[in-house]
């Protein structure tokens, strides 16, 4: 028996301990590409080398034709053509702005490497934010009201005087993610994150835990945390003061400890959340998705007094499929990592393949009709209370207030 | 006069003798020579004519498999079955066996003809019964018979023993990692024999005693905890007027936990069987006999996953559990020289019931779970047709009627009917050659998502419904076979196609299996295997041996896979070589004693290596993402696998009393053997984990 024992004790010993270097780079180059037509009037081309997987190099493309030609496929139209310009290390651009229902083929030309081709169509459709482009008016998504927590979606101007009776007492129009045209057949999907203002290093950061309560959204990232559990939704007592200073159009610094809309209890996603179009359609033709009472909430960093930064704010993409599998393949894979525990004998090597559409090379080319609100606009809060405290968050919530600064300075 | 009478008697009789050897010799082509009893070495006499045998079909002996060594020192009749030709196997030292291109789900194992859904014990690396109470064993891959049905690659069917109806016996064992115990006595004489087998495996003391000597690198053996146990019993009556009737009990339970019980994270696993069967055999007449069984057998499984994530409690768990009730009747009729039908009918009602549960916080506020039960109804009707009345041929033809039915919730009723069939056939062409050949057309109605390729019993199984139609497999295969006094040897090719197969993108995942989305990530596509085998035995008084080599292909394809490409099977070996030898050093009436060996060669199985590494950008989110690139999935072989086992036997009779002792040394050429790969992204290098390197081990059996 005592052999026994010291024979078990021995392979449990091994099973903990028995690993070793194994040589499996098989030393492969692909060329990846990189190219999202955005609603902007340059677009983008990125060319790099894979590295082989003992090293951690990623060679730029030196030399390569690039060219995208644009047509409307179904009105049968003229094919336009557009030649990029190397302008720095691996990237090359062009200037023209992508026409909405558009198709658009990538054409990559590298010498001793195949032809690379790729082909995506511009969304026909749009997301609200068609509006705000029409009137370069910016609006913020959600707004908080006098009666105390309930936050409302606001794509259109509302008028103060409405806002003034109160939010029970008049009609809104906060369809969010309003459209006629959205086309199912299209399998286009929306992607939602914060960005969150760094006023030190002055850019933008996504914030790392969103949650909405919209209908359809793909729970592949969801989180483990509840918001009760994210560090920034915790009460303060700044937060307290808001209230009583500000009024209607105050960009919401949420908590979970609203009476309506906890989400206390509610499950964070991973830095996106995903909608695919086809899970948000009542007809298969045309439709219109509105939710007059949807909530997006992301964990801003408290900028003051409990609030965001006034230039914190909401992104919706509206992407073509392609775009829209090689996101969700890649933040798995993103996700996939940072849960992994490698000492875990129980994980085994897990094969991950990241779509990609794009032929003789890897990476994607795809489309993206993009909208940005911002969190707050400081010319539709109405204060009430003191001068005073008027003054102090008039100048607070502008933009260009850092704290730590005077807020008796007015910017206004 | 009188001593022409002797010497005729006497010729008859050895005439006699040297028949009823060739039968048994024949029944038992692919093995060892049948042993005289259980536990002593087989003594064999030969004749030189090849005969006719049933092609698909090989029956084990215990004692075959109890001799061999392993790496837990336990013989083990999945390990045995390994070294078969046309069987490819899983990861290092698992119980996980792949035949003719199968997966692993397609494999059926039944205990007296009820199915053992979880038969891995210890991580799968042993078989959940023991030895002590197998009679033999049949291993199908071809030409099943009518009573074989949902599988689409082999059935092992392991037979108990009916119990000692004359005397009393015993026996009790050690091993590293299993004890147990076997008794057999009659209750009334001739009448009722009763057998009761008990095992444990002493893995938590043996971890208590050892704890301060685990590395202590991780906290993965922090907390260990193994409940290791198997029970079995058996009451048989038989009478003298043709009737037989037993009925038997068969529990096994794996738990383990591991990790950090205060710390950061612990895992618990654990399954279980359980198996009530009653069965009566009624002889009508001396060429009718009529077999009726109720049976009810219970699978669970369950994983427990609890870990503090960024200071919070987590917790998943996957479940999975399997009810199952089968009633099954048979009559069989002889008539004429060799010919023999049967038909019958049996009914399967089974409910399947996985399910999911996540709870987060201590306070278990944000749990959510999700159960998906149905139920379901297997009912087939068979007939088979089998003539064996020649030496020079055998023939079968077996026919089924499934009909299946599913109900998950009030409205997903799936229904669907479908036939199958088999048939075999084996032909003597000269006295030292025949040929042979089966074909088989099988349909399966339970997915097997088959996770971590070890043969362990925790993949959840899911029936078919409306969104997973039944898998289905042709198969065909054609040899010869040949005999020359004690050597034979057979060589056959095979085909196989396999439709509707499922292919689980979660495997690796310890977790992947999220009950309830499990349907998102299968895919279903096709496979094909070709394959030619080869195996030579001979069986001589001091030595025994069994060359089996096997050379095959085997692919798949899935629509949303790999583009949709046809690639090779994670287990697709193209060279499998077995080389077993038994060599007797002595023996008499007090003692035995011999070696084995078994060398096993085969080609590296297929991994999803990364190619390559690249650089990848989401919206909004300003950092790199490393992405991993591969240029196909299964687009790496790795290196071959190899391995030595040496053991030592001896068997030592006093009195009343034998000792059995058994010494092997597992992988003596200390070969590090690929068990699981990982990526280690901070040396930036493949990392390769091996589980056995040179593994001694003793057993020890005393009968009584």
């Amino acid at each position: 028996m005592r052999s026994c024992v010291f024979l078990s004790v021995s392979v449990l010993l091994l099973l903990v301990s028995c690993m070793e270097v194994a040589d499996l780079d098989p030393r492969e180059q692909e060329v990846v590409v990189n190219c999202v037509l955005l609603n902007d009037s340059v677009q983008t081309v990125s060319l790099r080398y894979t590295s082989y997987i003992s090293e951690n190099k990623y060679p730029y493309v030196d030399e390569a034709e690039v060219s995208v030609s644009g047509r409307d496929l179904e009105n049968d139209g003229a094919t336009e053509h557009y030649v990029f310009r190397k302008k720095g290390k691996g990237e090359w651009v062009s200037e023209f702005c992508p026409v909405p229902g558009y198709t658009y083929n990538l054409t990559v030309k590298i010498p001793n490497h195949k032809t690379i081709t790729a082909s995506t169509k511009y969304p026909k459709d749009s997301i609200g934010i068609t509006k705000l482009e029409e009137t370069n008016d910016v609006l913020p998504f959600f707004c908080y009201f006098s009666n105390g927590v309930e936050m409302y979606p606001f794509f259109k101007d509302v008028p103060p005087e409405m806002l003034a009776q109160g939010s029970g007492k008049f009609k809104f129009y906060p369809y969010i993610f309003y459209t006629r045209t959205l086309n199912v057949e299209d399998r286009n999907a929306i992607w939602i994150y914060g960005q969150d203002y760094d006023w030190e290093e002055d850019k933008y950061n996504i914030t790392e835990y969103i949650y909405s309560d919209l209908y359809g959204i793909d729970g592949f990232n969801v989180s483990g945390l509840t918001g009760n559990m994210i560090e920034e939704f915790e009460q303060n007592e700044y937060e307290k003061e808001v209230p009583e200073v500000l009024s209607y159009g105050v960009p919401m610094y949420y908590t979970t400890t609203s009476t309506y809309y906890n989400t206390g209890d509610k499950l964070f996603y991973h830095r996106y959340m995903r909608i695919p179009c086809d899970t948000i359609f009542f007809d298969k033709e045309i439709v219109s998705y509105h939710s007059e009472f949807c909530q997006v909430i992301a964990n801003f960093k408290q900028y003051y007094n409990g609030i965001a930064h006034p230039r914190a704010r909401v992104v919706a993409d509206l992407v073509s499929p392609e775009y829209d599998r090689h996101m969700k393949d890649m933040l798995s894979f993103e996700l996939g990592l940072d849960m992994k525990d490698t000492d875990d004998l129980t994980h085994l090597y897990e094969y991950r393949e990241i779509y990609s559409n794009v032929k003789n090379a890897l990476g994607v080319f795809g489309a993206c009709r993009r909208m940005i609100s911002p969190w707050a606009t400081p010319n539709r809060i109405y204060y009430f209370g003191s001068d005073e405290k008027v003054v102090k968050y008039k100048n607070i919530w502008h933009p260009e207030y850092k704290p730590g600064g005077n807020p008796d300075i007015e910017y206004l | 006069m009188i001593y022409i009478d002797n010497m005729k008697n006497i010729m008859v009789k050895l005439c006699f003798f040297v028949l009823a050897s060739l039968l048994i010799h024949n029944e038992v082509y692919c093995q060892a020579p049948k042993p005289m009893q259980d536990s002593l070495r087989s003594i064999t006499v030969y004749g030189d004519t090849v005969k006719s045998r049933k092609a698909g079909l090989v029956r084990i002996n215990a004692m075959s498999t109890r001799r061999m060594v392993t790496a837990l020192g336990e013989g083990d009749v999945i390990k045995y079955i390994q070294t078969l030709p046309g069987i490819s196997t899983g990861v290092e030292s698992s119980s996980s066996y792949y035949v003719r291109g199968g997966n692993l789900g397609n494999n059926v194992v039944t205990l007296d003809g009820v199915r053992l859904y979880g038969y891995g014990h210890l991580l799968g690396i042993t078989s959940v019964f023991p030895n002590t109470i197998v009679k033999d064993v049949d291993f199908n891959v071809g030409g099943f018979g009518a009573e074989s049905s949902n599988l689409l690659a082999s059935h092992i069917a392991v037979h108990t023993k009916d119990g000692n109806f004359t005397e009393a016996e015993g026996e009790a064992s050690i091993s590293n990692f299993m004890v147990g115990t076997y008794a057999s006595l009659p209750i009334v004489k001739d009448k009722v024999s009763f057998i009761a087998s008990a095992r444990v495996s002493p893995l938590q003391w043996e971890y208590s005693l050892g704890k301060g000597l685990l590395e202590k690198r991780t906290d993965m053996f922090n907390d260990v905890e193994a409940g290791v146990y198997d029970f079995f019993g058996k009451i048989m009556w038989k009478s003298v007027d043709r009737h037989k009737l037993y009925g038997e009990v068969f529990y096994s339970m794996d738990r383990f936990g591991y990790g950090n019980s205060k710390g950061s994270a612990y895992d618990r696993m654990e399954w279980s069987n359980f198996i009530g069967n009653v069965h009566w055999d009624w002889d009508i007449t001396d060429r009718s006999s009529l077999k009726a069984s109720v049976s009810y057998n219970s699978y669970q499984s369950n994983q427990n996953q609890e870990k503090t994530l960024e200071g919070v409690y987590n917790r998943l768990g996957i479940a999975s559990q399997i009810d199952e009730a089968v009633a099954n009747l048979n009559y069989r009729y002889q008539w004429g020289r060799g010919w023999e039908f049967q038909f019958g009918a049996r009914a399967t009602k089974a409910d399947f019931a996985p399910g999911s549960i996540k709870i987060y916080g201590e306070d278990g506020r944000g749990s959510e779970g999700k159960r998906n039960e149905s139920e379901n109804l297997l009912a087939t009707l068979y007939g088979e047709l089998e003539y064996r009345g020649s030496d020079a041929g055998h023939a079968m033809l077996a026919l089924r009627g499934n009909g299946f039915f599913s109900q998950q919730g009030k409205d997903d009723e799936y229904k669907v009917y479908d036939p199958e069939i088999s048939l075999s056939g084996s032909r003597r062409l000269t006295g030292w050659m025949g040929v042979e050949a089966t074909f088989d057309y099988l349909t399966q109605y339970y997915h097997t998502l088959e996770g971590i390729p070890l043969g362990w019993s925790l993949d959840m199984i899911v029936p078919s419904s409306k969104d997973l139609d039944p898998e289905s497999s042709v198969q065909y295969y054609g040899g010869l076979y040949f005999k020359h006094k004690e050597h034979r040897l057979s060589v056959g090719g095979y085909y196989k196609e396999l439709s509707d197969i499922i292919y689980f993108s979660e495997a690796t995942d310890f977790f992947g299996s999220q009950l309830g989305s499990w349907k998102s990530f299968i895919e279903v596509g096709k496979g094909s295997s070709r394959g030619i085998e080869v195996l030579y035995e001979k069986d001589g008084e001091i030595l025994d041996c069994k060359v089996a080599y096997t050379w095959s292909r085997t692919d798949r394809r899935f629509e949303g896979v790999n583009e949709g490409r046809t690639f090779l099977a994670k287990y697709d070996r193209p060279h499998i070589l077995n080389v077993q030898g038994d060599y007797l050093l002595r023996k008499d009436d007090r003692s035995e004693m011999g070696v084995n060996v078994l060398f096993t060669w085969q080609s590296g199985n297929m991994e999803s290596v990364k190619s390559a590494t690249y650089i990848g950008h989401l919206p909004g989110w300003d950092k790199d993402i490393i992405l991993d690139y591969y240029s196909g999935i299964n687009n790496f072989r790795l290196k071959d696998y190899m391995r030595l086992d040496i053991g030592w036997y001896g068997k030592f009779s006093r009195d009343k009393v034998t000792h059995n002792v058994k010494v092997g040394v597992y992988n003596v050429m200390d070969r590090h053997n690929h068990f699981s790969l990982y990526y280690d992204n901070e040396d930036k290098e493949w990392k390769q984990v091996y589980i056995f390197p040179v593994m001694p081990s003793l057993s020890y059996s005393i009968e009584f």
